[in-house]
């Protein structure tokens, strides 16, 4: 029996059918990467040559360099300082990379937060910090691994796990050792049976693993995902660490294993590139700071014209009109689709939107306060809202709800800064 | 180009989608009507949807602002279709024509346009007609005659002579005159007994409620409960002579029980958004119908829960309001601290866009 969480969205028979990829694809080295240090201070000159895995910033978690190359430095039009590196084409590695020196089970909590803070590693979905995670969670009781996609048209998460299972498990063992807690679940989706048979392999052997399969569900997230395994709720205004539980993607587990034994810092992000008018839709390995629109010209281009880029998954994605974007360390999935219809309509008040919200929030409510032009702010739970797209992906009359709740979400916030 | 907002995905059980499939669920029951009362069961239908449509559309035209294009593009045509055969299937096939003729208008304009068109009507309004014109042409709509003695379908009334020939009592007024009911349990199954013309097949009916729940555009919750609990009620007091278990039955399969529980039940709009509201819901109905068939003479106590339930719907819904995710009951409710907080380290490798040839380009 599947694991399931109330609310959410069933897949539709049009949205049922995963895209076939082979397998991941490394992608060509790129000419460029493009770096925001953000209120890092850069550490290299410009037309200074930097090799793979090298420094470009300080910081307690600093960018590292994906590509050898050349330096050069730039406005980025928003008063701060890109970096970028015009690749040579060598890939030559900084010498001064070294895998962890100590054997990995004699690490303590303390050095493998440091070093995961060396390593520069985030969680690939929620894009915080992996050590911030880590200390966020206490008292420590499980680790949870997230297998499943990040919606019904991808597989890439499945894939990696699949490629690098033995890497997954030994990440985990690093995540229990950080917590000093005896058991790890692995999270995957029902028709995933081969991630699930590969997941089994490495829990038969040890006997510290748990392999949970979650319902054919979206969205899986940390709350839905709380709620399917133990049928508690993560109180409000609280993270999942709060609960003892550190829930993070296997992707940054793999990619925390891999840093220790390599020395090589989080550099790499895989992600699937899909869509109607994606000519080859495959999963890549890319540079983090790549241009994503490298590496679709690269892996086949475009079928046709196509004004409708959403980077993210296909329910709450952020729409683009352009491919002018970088790999970061949250980028998932991009897609090439049709554009969408615009939406309008009026709420017929049938409450589909109210039995798909995995918040138990009631969407229609701002619907008809905006209908009726009056202060949504009446119903106040719009900060809850997740923005998974379900209410607006279900709704029968067309409403655009999620745009509803952003604007309340932004008049509130709007509010609170007066 | 104007910015696209997500989901980039959209459900195929649109408004339009629910509503055919209410349209071809009512198919075999108007076929089976015919089947039972005769062609005059088509002219009625065809009256009542041609009303139905035309006192819409018309008065959609005025409130659109007599604006053709508006009108034209955004005039939803299924759900006057359904009111229509909905109406239809709930008089006798000997009702004179007017009835067709006038309670459509009264259901599209007085139960659903005026309160502000599909979605903001408080009553089902097929159902709020069918219990007016049954009070204002009280002999049309329950002089019923037996299946099988089809009248002229062009007749605007069926005189009384012709009447007198076929006329016979509907199990329900048997049952509130406290009389025996003769036909048996298998012919108020098939409907071969005097009745309304959609009330009279439990097993077609129950089939099209079958092909709702299977197309995902019903739900049998209220339904199931409604019949349940008056079946149970029934059993557990009835008012009759004869064993309890065909009592109960008797109940339940004579008048518009299970039409309503089928099709009014599922209405999206008039019933409540939750599961176990929907559960009150039905039980409600049961009780009701159970009680009103004792006091109400002429007409069928169902309908009258039915419309007594829509009006309760709002408060059923306030009442089984679902706390919202991480809240516990009786702790006030605080806002979270906005996530976007200056902690700019964690969002530094967010990806940023570039134009091709103003380069470097401010962030859309």
């Amino acid at each position: 029996m599947a694991l399931s969480f109330r609310g959410g969205i069933e897949p539709e028979p049009d949205l049922k059918s995963r895209l076939r990829y082979t397998s991941i694809v490394n992608c060509l080295m790129p000419q460029k990467l493009t770096f925001s240090p953000g209120k890092r201070n850069i550490t290299v000159s410009p037309d200074e040559t930097v090799a793979i895995g090298q420094p470009l910033t300080d910081g307690e978690m600093p960018i590292y360099a994906g590509i050898s190359g050349t330096v050069a430095t730039r406005p980025d039009g928003l008063g701060g300082t890109q970096i970028e590196i015009i690749g040579d084409g060598l890939n030559t590695i900084w010498d001064m990379l070294s895998p962890v020196s100590k054997p990995l089970n004699e690490l303590t909590r303390e050095d493998i937060t440091t070093l995961a803070k060396r390593f520069s590693v985030y969680d690939t979905r929620s894009g915080k910090a992996l050590w911030k995670l880590i200390s966020a969670c206490k008292p420590a009781k499980r680790v949870i691994i997230n297998c499943c996609e990040t919606d019904f048209l991808t597989v890439s998460t499945g894939e990696l796990v699949i490629e690098s299972v033995s890497s997954l498990a030994n990440g985990a063992k690093l995540l229990m050792k950080a917590l000093d807690v005896g058991k790890a679940v692995f999270v995957c989706e029902r028709d995933r049976k081969s991630v699930k048979q590969a997941l089994e392999s490495v829990s038969d052997k040890s006997g510290m693993f748990v392999a949970a399969e979650i319902e054919l569900k979206y969205p899986i997230c940390p709350e839905t995902i709380y709620e399917a395994l133990y049928g508690r709720e993560i109180p409000c205004g609280k993270d999942s660490g709060a609960t003892g539980c550190l829930i993070v993607s296997a992707e940054t587990v793999i990619q925390l294993y891999e840093s220790f034994v390599s020395g090589v810092p989080q550099i790499y992000k895989v992600f699937a590139t899909g869509g109607k008018y994606m000519a080859n839709p495959s999963i890549v390995r890319a540079p983090i700071g790549a241009q994503i629109r490298d590496i679709v010209i690269a892996s086949g281009g475009l079928n046709a014209t196509c004004d409708c880029f959403v980077f993210g998954s296909v329910m709450n994605g952020e729409w683009s009109d352009t491919l002018h974007r970088t790999v970061s360390v949250t980028t998932n999935q991009v897609l090439a689709l049709q554009e969408r219809p615009v939406r309008f309509g009026s709420c017929i008040r049938c409450g589909s939107c109210c039995n798909v919200c995995p918040m138990f929030l009631e969407p229609m409510r701002y619907a008809i306060a905006l209908e009726k032009g009056m202060d949504a702010s009446a119903y106040k739970y719009s900060e809850l809202c997740l923005e998974c797209g379900c209410c607006e992906y279900i709704c029968p009359a067309n409403v655009p709800l999620l745009q509803c709740v952003r604007e309340q979400k932004s008049i509130r916030v709007g509010k609170e800064q007066l | 180009m104007t910015a696209m907002n997500p989901p980039f995905a959209k459900t195929h059980k649109s408004l339009k989608y629910i509503q055919s499939c209410a349209i071809i669920a009512l198919m075999p029951v108007l076929l089976w009507s015919v089947y039972l009362f005769g062609a005059r069961v088509i002219t009625q239908t065809l009256i009542s949807v041609f009303m139905a449509t035309l006192s819409e559309s018309i008065y959609f035209y005025y409130s659109s602002g007599r604006d053709f294009r508006l009108f034209a593009s955004t005039m939803n045509f299924h759900a006057p279709i359904i009111t229509g055969i909905l109406i239809a299937m709930m008089m006798p096939s000997s009702a004179g024509l007017y009835i067709p003729l006038f309670a459509p208008i009264i259901a599209t304009i007085l139960f659903r346009s005026v309160w502000g068109g599909v979605g903001h009507n408080l009553l089902n309004p097929a159902v709020a007609a069918a219990v007016i014109s049954g009070l204002a042409f009280s002999k049309d709509m329950t002089s019923f005659v037996l299946p099988y003695s089809y009248h002229n379908m062009l007749s605007i009334s069926i005189s009384e002579a012709y009447l007198r020939t076929a006329a016979a009592f509907s199990p329900l007024q048997l049952l509130q005159n406290n009389e025996v009911y003769g036909g048996g349990t298998a012919s108020l199954f098939y409907g071969v007994s005097p009745g309304c013309n959609g009330e009279a097949g439990i097993a077609v009916l129950l089939l099209a409620g079958a092909y709702l729940c299977i197309s995902r555009a019903g739900n049998y919750r209220a339904g199931i409960t409604y019949i349940a609990s008056l079946f149970i009620i029934s059993f557990v007091f009835p008012r009759s002579d004869s064993e309890a278990v065909y009592y109960a039955l008797w109940q339940v399969m004579s008048g518009g029980v299970v039409f309503l529980a089928v099709f009014a039940c599922n209405d999206p709009v008039t019933t409540p958004i939750r599961g176990t509201g929907k559960y009150i819901f039905g039980f409600g109905c049961g009780v009701l119908t159970y009680v009103l068939r004792l006091f109400v003479p002429i007409i069928d106590g169902a309908y009258i829960a039915l419309l007594v339930m829509n009006l309760l719907t709002p408060v059923i819904n306030k009442l089984t309001v679902r706390l919202p995710y991480g809240l516990t009951r009786g702790v006030a409710y605080k806002d979270p601290t906005p996530k976007h907080s200056d902690d700019n380290d964690d969002v530094v490798f967010i990806a940023h866009d570039y134009g091709e040839d103003d380069y470097p380009k401010r962030r859309r």
